[in-house]
């Protein structure tokens, strides 16, 4: 009875959530065979992270957006039993990005009523340029994401894929000007990125951020490599 | 049983290192203070935010409560009734507290002056700049005969745990915690963030206060419920245990969540003689939802 005063504690949750384009385009030059084996790379660095971390339990949730959005993995998942089996662009499909950030608000609404948890860490991903034909516009979806406390919060980063990818939107997205912004245009500097963007954003959510200030992230020296999306159409 | 009648409160404090500023050596961020004058106690917990951009928080939590329960107790020996009471912690402790604090953060300042290490550089200029270097949340608690009264800033919880059982946060929320971001004595509009309440025990008889930073409540698996759990156990603990075995078990108490959610924790305590070792606490509320 003396040992504890209240209810169970427990490592806060650091949730990580991976917003991967799945639309038509990234079927081309092997962009989601890239992607997909980019995120299988870097489950061991996140691994790693959390055991790094006695004070964070890192979960992962994976959301696709093409023409709709869809939950790769909607169940926040410890990154201990995170297994990545691949995901599949949609052929002809759009990149509905308002759709998706639309969706994170209403997890980010979810995860400031549970009223505990770290900032969240969310890795956007995307190689082309927002459409708006089946859901809202990326400003609105933007917008609605920036009207949730936890969606102003968490730690934003994004990686453009290939010369088509809208770099303005993903700025926009991060909304900080000090944060990198990084653009792929091969395989191995994609899982450069996402290896990079990941470890920071578990480093940045999980660091207590106290005060007005924020977090600073520094960009390592990449590959460069052929850069085979910088060119092709 | 006081039935409510004159309260004479007890004050407790302690506090706890976070296994993350152990590990990091970055020590203790928090503090705390208590003060008993004739029939008033006070007591204070405060925050320092840690963060390097705030090198010198601990200093400013350290002057921040050892001020708050200096002017709390001080007005509080003053007034006469919950109502004035209320008037004297608005109109005299806020403002003095903010330009208190101010003052002695330069004096500080001026008598440990910054070194030209990298590790102490002002990122504004002028005296805005060096509060910011000392930035700190506070909660205070004053309790008199009539009245227990509470001034908070930033992040943390005060607890108010009722004769007849019923755990109340008594302070109206500061609508910009978003349990990530924290409001400051260190801001420049500090006075729009300070929050005050005064609960009148002339009717009702208080068990206990307590100011507890924010540490406690990060690792709690209950992020929604988890203060009503503390108030029921320590209003229970007391009455049926006493103060000096609450006092005793405190350091313990804090450990468990220094140690799992890595922050510092420290809590501070106004208990009721009055209700010390008086029988079985029963409940009247139901769990937050």
């Amino acid at each position: 009875m003396g040992d504890r005063l209240g209810g169970e504690v427990g490592r806060k949750p650091l949730h990580f959530f991976f917003v991967l384009d799945i639309s038509g385009s990234m079927q081309r030059g092997g962009r989601i065979q890239a992607l997909n084996n980019a995120i299988r790379e870097v489950v061991p660095h996140l691994r790693d992270e959390a055991l790094a971390n006695p004070h964070a339990q890192l979960f992962v949730r994976v959301l696709a957006f093409a023409t709709e959005v869809r939950w790769v993995l909607e169940q926040p998942t410890p990154i201990e039993k995170f297994r990545w089996r691949g995901v599949d662009a949609v052929p002809q499909g759009l990149t509905e990005l308002g759709l998706a950030l639309r969706e994170l608000a209403r997890c980010m609404r979810e995860l400031a009523e549970a009223k505990r948890g770290f900032p969240p860490a969310i890795i956007l991903v995307s190689d082309g340029h927002p459409t708006h034909s089946a859901g809202p516009h990326f400003s609105t979806g933007l917008r609605e994401l920036m009207a949730e406390p936890w969606g102003r919060a968490a730690i934003r980063l994004a990686l453009g894929v290939g010369k088509d990818a809208d770099m303005q939107s993903l700025r926009r997205f991060i909304g900080r000007e000090d944060v990198p912004l990084v653009r792929a245009d091969n395989p191995q500097q994609l899982t450069e990125f996402v290896v990079w963007a990941s470890k920071a954003a578990s480093r940045g959510a999980s660091t207590p951020v106290i005060g007005e200030s924020g977090v600073s992230f520094t960009i390592p020296e990449f590959a460069t490599g052929n850069p085979i999306w910088g060119t092709q159409k | 049983m006081t039935s409510a009648g004159l309260h004479i409160w007890k004050a407790a404090a302690a506090s706890w290192t976070g296994a993350a500023h152990e590990a990091a050596g970055a020590g203790n961020q928090d503090a705390y203070a208590t003060l008993n004058v004739d029939d008033v106690t006070a007591v204070a917990v405060a925050d320092g935010h840690g963060h390097p951009a705030h090198f010198r928080s601990r200093y400013g939590a350290q002057l921040a409560v050892d001020l708050a329960v200096s002017l709390t107790s001080k007005t509080a020996l003053n007034v006469d009734g919950p109502q004035a009471l209320s008037e004297g912690l608005h109109e005299q402790v806020k403002p003095q507290l903010i330009r208190g604090w101010r003052q002695n953060v330069l004096d500080h300042a001026a008598s440990v002056p910054f070194s030209e290490d990298a590790t102490e550089k002002l990122l504004e200029p002028g005296d805005e700049g060096i509060f910011r270097t000392y930035g700190t949340t506070l909660i205070a608690i004053v309790g008199t005969p009539v009245a227990v009264g509470f001034v908070q800033i930033g992040d943390g919880d005060a607890i108010a745990v009722f004769g007849d059982g019923e755990v109340s946060r008594p302070l109206p929320e500061d609508s910009s915690l978003d349990g990530i971001h924290t409001t400051s004595l260190c801001q420049a509009d500090a006075g729009k963030w300070l929050r005050v309440a005064v609960l009148d025990l002339s009717q009702r008889d208080l068990r206990l206060a307590l100011a507890v930073t924010d540490g406690f409540a990060a690792p709690q698996v209950d992020g929604v419920g988890w203060w009503w759990h503390v108030g029921v156990d320590l209003g229970t603990h007391l009455q049926e245990r006493g103060s000096a075995w609450i006092r005793e078990q405190l350091p313990g108490w804090l450990s468990v969540p220094a140690q799992t959610g890595g922050d510092d924790t420290t809590m501070a305590l106004l208990l009721n003689q009055g209700i010390e070792a008086s029988g079985p606490m029963v409940s009247t509320d139901p769990v937050p939802a």
